[in-house]
């Protein structure tokens, strides 16, 4: 017995987000990627020359490279190393954003009201904790 | 296992090499992490605090980043054979992004030595029913409850040995309060927190064990982005560990995700058990300062 069967558009869809996903996960590797390959090469994390791992991954580590996402991009534009791999992160958190935006529009197309009040919801949850709430 | 191999030690290994191990042991979490269904942070957190010796609040930075990787990487793979039920997971998001900021939010006031302790507690208790219920592949005798069928979430999967297999959803509400907590231990641990996932679904919900593993996978992603936020703008995702934790996590997910559908899902949770209680043990024992 087969309880419900696929329609066209979810199989579409279930391609959209294979593709998303791979796109979001792919761009940010790459960046991550050129990120640590520039810091190895220069031995700088753009926001000061680097002596030891310890450093690195001390207590007050963080406080030397920019969290905001204007001063990442700046940091990107300069060739800053750390910058570029911050940007990568950024690009992982924001592929299940993306993947949730998409899904919004695939129950829209489906005339599924109450699905797209589910992932409407689901969207603005994490916008919210992404821009607000740190 | 070298306990602080490269904690803030007097002789820390050369930058390479830091980035090289960490890049080899999040390689190793991210292909048993995959095959467990659970995102790889199960394994990564207790091997960079207990193994490397990483102050815990950046293993969490790290691991929460590596698991929105593991989870897209591997769910990609998955909504393509079918696997994924896309409207449970969508549906159930709902109770695991709220979890998972309430847990996040949570996690900035809590003390290392707690955090390991809830860490072990979690796993342990994780393990349970995994030992309880080894050997059932398909549950037999599920119907929809009164939520699955008004938000119809019965579906059919394509299993390797079985052909089609047609299925139904019980006690959603009850899944959805698994959600909730599976989020909030997502969000305060740093893990995908795939064991509550799949239990919630399995156990709750009575799905089928390749239905539960694939959608949680599925649903893991938009769970730690909901709390990678929060712990990126706060400082905890530190460049020189969240980058090659994040590639070796996905890239040990990518050969994973090609073992799982060769395996059967008997030898799969087997597997497993062992291992965790290993772990649940060592980081219980952190937590009341046994070890340090």
């Amino acid at each position: 017995m087969i309880a419900r069967t696929r329609t066209y558009i979810e199989r579409r869809f279930e391609i959209l987000i294979a593709t998303l996903l791979l796109g979001g996960v792919g761009i940010s590797a790459a960046l991550l990627v050129a990120g640590v390959a520039l810091f190895l090469a220069t031995g700088s994390s753009g926001y000061g020359d680097v002596t030891s791992v310890n450093a690195l991954i001390g207590p007050d580590a963080a406080a030397a490279y920019p969290h905001s996402f204007g001063a990442i991009l700046r940091g990107v534009v300069e060739l800053r190393s750390f910058a570029i791999v911050e940007l990568g992160v950024v690009v992982l958190i924001a592929t299940p954003v993306v993947r949730v935006a998409a899904s919004v529009l695939l129950f829209f197309a489906e005339k599924d009201q109450v699905f797209v009040a589910v992932t409407v919801a689901v969207l603005v949850l994490l916008l919210v904790s992404i821009f607000l709430l740190h | 296992m070298a306990a602080h191999a490269f904690g803030l030690v007097s002789d820390p290994l050369p930058i390479a090499g830091f980035l090289f191990v960490m890049f080899a042991t999040s390689f190793a979490a991210g292909v048993v992490g995959s095959l467990a269904g659970l995102g790889g942070g199960v394994f990564l957190v207790p091997l960079l605090t207990v193994g490397f010796g990483l102050d815990i609040h950046y293993a969490v930075g790290a691991s929460i980043v590596s698991v929105i990787a593991t989870s897209s990487g591997a769910a990609a793979a998955y909504v393509r054979d079918r696997m994924t039920n896309l409207r449970i997971g969508m549906f159930l998001e709902l109770a695991t992004t709220t979890g998972a900021i309430t847990g996040a939010l949570v996690a900035a006031f809590v003390r290392p030595q707690t955090l390991f302790l809830i860490f072990g507690v979690v796993l342990a208790l994780s393990v349970l029913p995994l030992v309880r219920q080894i050997g059932e592949e398909l549950p037999q005798g599920v119907r929809d409850d009164a939520w699955a069928s008004r938000l119809r979430l019965a579906g059919t999967y394509p299993d390797r040995r079985l052909g089609p297999v047609a299925y139904q959803v019980a006690r959603v509400p009850v899944g959805l309060a698994m959600m909730w907590i599976a989020g909030l231990i997502s969000g305060l641990l740093g893990i995908g927190s795939g064991v509550f996932k799949v239990l919630a679904m399995d156990v709750g919900m009575r799905l089928p064990m390749k239905v539960s593993t694939t959608t949680s996978n599925f649903m893991i992603g938009v769970t730690a982005a909901a709390s990678a936020g929060i712990y990126f703008g706060r400082g905890d995702v530190l460049p020189v560990i969240a980058a090659p934790v994040a590639l070796g996590v996905l890239s040990g997910a990518a050969i994973g995700t090609r073992l799982l559908v060769r395996m059967r899902n008997t030898t799969l949770r087997a597997l497993f058990v062992p291992i965790l209680l290993l772990i649940a043990v060592e980081m219980i024992l952190r937590g009341f300062g046994v070890r340090t």
